[in-house]
């Protein structure tokens, strides 16, 4: 099996020195590089070419992390961005997965969960701090009308299914449920999947055990 | 400070909104003067042709006079301290004496006879200096007095005290502010991080534990160098705020546990040279503990930023004033990038506010050196020689004031009574510093 290439992101030399040696006891993960600020991981970004960017929001000075995620995407899309942050700040999250990151995890939480959001991300699926969604959770406002269908279909997504997992699930067609998903992101005002997820956990329509 | 405020005391100083005042006169002035200097003399006297030249011109020049006033009450407007604030409105109102004295006397000896304009200019002047004594009044026995007394900033008046109080308690509001900030962000620079390295690596050497002992042994080591970074960053944030309290061991003695509270952190060799402090009688209150703050600051980048081997920081007194000089030979900054997250901008507020300046050159690789120098207050507020000029001035103005009542009254004129209140006002405040100049001259006589 293939190891998944990770890049550590934060202006803290201890921090990235201490995160690399302990995913590598890992043998599935190996840190291709390490990168003190956003300008410096979009300038390596294409020698290193990583599966996996972990990255510090807070950057002192230039770009800051949700910048630099909005920019390492647009550059190499097929990279996936694990969000590490020091503050819980609803608004910055959503900032940050707009921007295309798929994993959000305080930088308070266990390693084993930034391990567990790493692997996650690299398979395709989207990892929130267990600890933040539950905040998010318990923050918990009054939903408006979707459908029973289309909180069914939410249901999926929110648990990392594509839509073609989805259509299989509930035996219907592709194309049906690429239909309710767009309808069930317009409704929500959100535009990908990852923030769906926020939005379901808000609704109380996925339990946080079942996102492990 | 003379003790706690008490209400009326504070009262005071915000009864009346100065800088709406001084906006809607300054607004004023420079319209009313504009015109006057264009349309004056078809004003006063109809046409244009066959005035006197001299007229004219001495109509002109009142409008200029009147737009320059406007526009020094305007930047007076902007002045943030009240009390150099309200001392600006001091010399408006003397401004205003003065112009309406030579307009006045130039008026009667070359043209005699009675003009409206003047006696309206002196009228202003007499209303300014009510209303400036009434904003300095202290009860009613001093009303009059603090309005006068303060005009050049008598350092021990009620009023002024009041005012500098007010004014100081906001500095310090925004100073401590501003120490909870910087404590935040090196608590959140330094010790989180090591912390967050002691977490991961004994993470680390749990998963290394049974199949990589020598990898798990190596965790074990960063753990330990992580904590003993973490004391080592946390005594020196403990050293740093133990010596906040400056009253309790002055600035030279705080800044020598600042320097050796930056050495102990960042490893580096920092020199600290104290020269000849001026006595902090000659020093605004307050200027000490801004020299600190600013000093910090400046240790706390090395610390952050420079990842300097040498810094050198000099403390010295400059005729009567204060010069810091902080130097490293760390990694330095791009001037001409906006300088972010430095508070260089925080350093030059601070030091602006007691008239300080900071000088700041770097360059990358080539170190930092940052200069601060905060002058004294000038004289000595106790020196005889002070209250003697103020005696002086005073006298002097007194002097022309009454010369022109009585040049006015020899030309037949009543308007001259108009310049009578101030002449006596000034005559009072010319023998309430001479008194200050007996006073302060005989201690110093018994002293030699």
């Amino acid at each position: 099996m293939n190891a998944i290439t990770v890049v550590l992101v934060d202006d803290h030399r201890v921090v990235t020195r201490s995160l690399k040696s302990y995913l590598e006891s890992f043998s599935d993960l190996r840190v291709v590089g390490i990168a003190a600020s956003g300008e410096e991981l979009l300038e390596h970004l294409s020698d290193w070419h990583p599966q996996v960017v972990v990255q510090d929001l807070l950057l002192p000075g230039g770009i800051d992390g949700i910048e630099t995620t909005r920019r390492a995407l647009a550059r190499e899309p097929s990279i996936r961005v694990v969000a590490l942050t020091a503050s819980i700040d609803e608004a910055r999250m959503m900032a940050v997965l707009r921007a295309g990151a798929t994993g959000y995890i305080r930088k308070d939480a266990e390693p084993e969960t930034l391990l567990a959001a790493i692997r996650a991300v690299a398979r395709g699926k989207t990892f929130i701090d267990p600890f933040v969604a539950r905040r998010v959770a318990e923050d918990a406002t009054t939903h408006e009308e979707l459908t029973t269908r289309e909180r069914e279909v939410l249901r999926h997504v929110a648990l990392g299914l594509s839509n073609k997992d989805i259509a299989e699930a509930l035996s219907v067609g592709e194309e049906t449920i690429k239909t309710h998903v767009g309808h069930l992101l317009g409704k929500l005002g959100v535009e990908n999947r990852a923030q769906a997820i926020v939005q379901a956990l808000k609704r109380g329509l996925v339990s946080l055990d079942e996102l492990e | 400070m003379n003790g706690p405020l008490s209400p009326s005391r504070m009262a005071n100083p915000v009864r009346i909104n100065t800088h709406a005042v001084l906006g809607i006169y300054a607004v004023g002035a420079i319209v009313l003067g504009v015109a006057l200097a264009a349309f004056g003399p078809i004003w006063f006297h109809g046409e244009l042709d066959g005035l006197p030249y001299a007229k004219n011109a001495l109509v002109r020049v009142l409008g200029a006079v009147i737009v320059a006033a406007g526009c020094f009450a305007m930047a007076l407007v902007r002045v943030e301290d009240p009390e150099a604030g309200r001392r600006g409105l001091g010399w408006l109102a003397l401004g205003h004496g003065v112009v309406a004295a030579v307009v006045l006397s130039q008026h009667f000896t070359v043209w005699g006879g009675p003009w409206s304009g003047s006696a309206i200019a002196l009228l202003v002047t007499i209303a300014w200096l009510l209303f400036y004594a009434w904003q300095f009044g202290e009860g009613s026995s001093g009303q009059l007095w603090g309005g006068i007394i303060v005009l050049f900033g008598e350092p021990h008046s009620a009023a002024t005290q009041s005012l500098r109080s007010e004014y100081e308690r906001r500095i310090q509001q925004a100073a401590a502010q501003e120490e909870r900030n910087r404590l935040a962000r090196d608590l959140h620079d330094s010790v989180k991080q090591q912390l967050f390295a002691i977490h991961t690596a004994a993470a680390t050497a749990q998963a290394r534990f049974d199949g990589e002992p020598a990898g798990a042994r190596e965790a074990i080591g960063q753990i330990r160098d992580s904590a003993r970074a973490a004391m080592g960053e946390m005594d020196a944030m403990l050293q740093g705020l133990r010596a906040a309290p400056l009253e309790n061991v002055g600035l030279v003695e705080a800044l020598k546990q600042a320097c050796e509270a930056l050495a102990f952190r960042t490893g580096a060799l920092v020199d600290f040279t104290p020269a000849g402090l001026p006595s902090s009688v000659m020093l605004p209150p307050g200027t000490q503990n801004t020299v600190f703050r600013i000093a910090q600051e400046a240790l706390a980048n090395i610390a952050r930023h420079a990842r300097a081997a040498h810094v050198q920081v000099t403390l010295g007194g400059t005729g009567g004033g204060i010069e810091l000089m902080v130097k490293d030979d760390g990694a330095g900054f791009d001037q001409s990038q906006p300088a972010r997250g430095l508070g260089i901008s925080n350093m030059r507020t601070r030091a602006a506010q007691y008239g300080g300046h900071v000088a700041v050159i770097s360059q990358p690789g080539a170190g930092t050196r940052i200069r601060l120098t905060i002058p004294g207050a000038g004289q000595d507020p106790a020196d005889a020689k002070y209250f003697g000029r103020r005696a002086a001035l005073f006298g002097m103005i007194a002097c022309v004031n009454l010369a022109i009542g009585v040049a006015a009254s020899r030309q037949g004129d009543d308007l001259w009574i108009m310049s009578l209140p101030a002449s006596i006002l000034m005559t009072a405040a010319c023998v309430h510093e001479l008194l200050a100049y007996v006073r302060t001259r005989r201690p110093e006589e018994a002293r030699q």
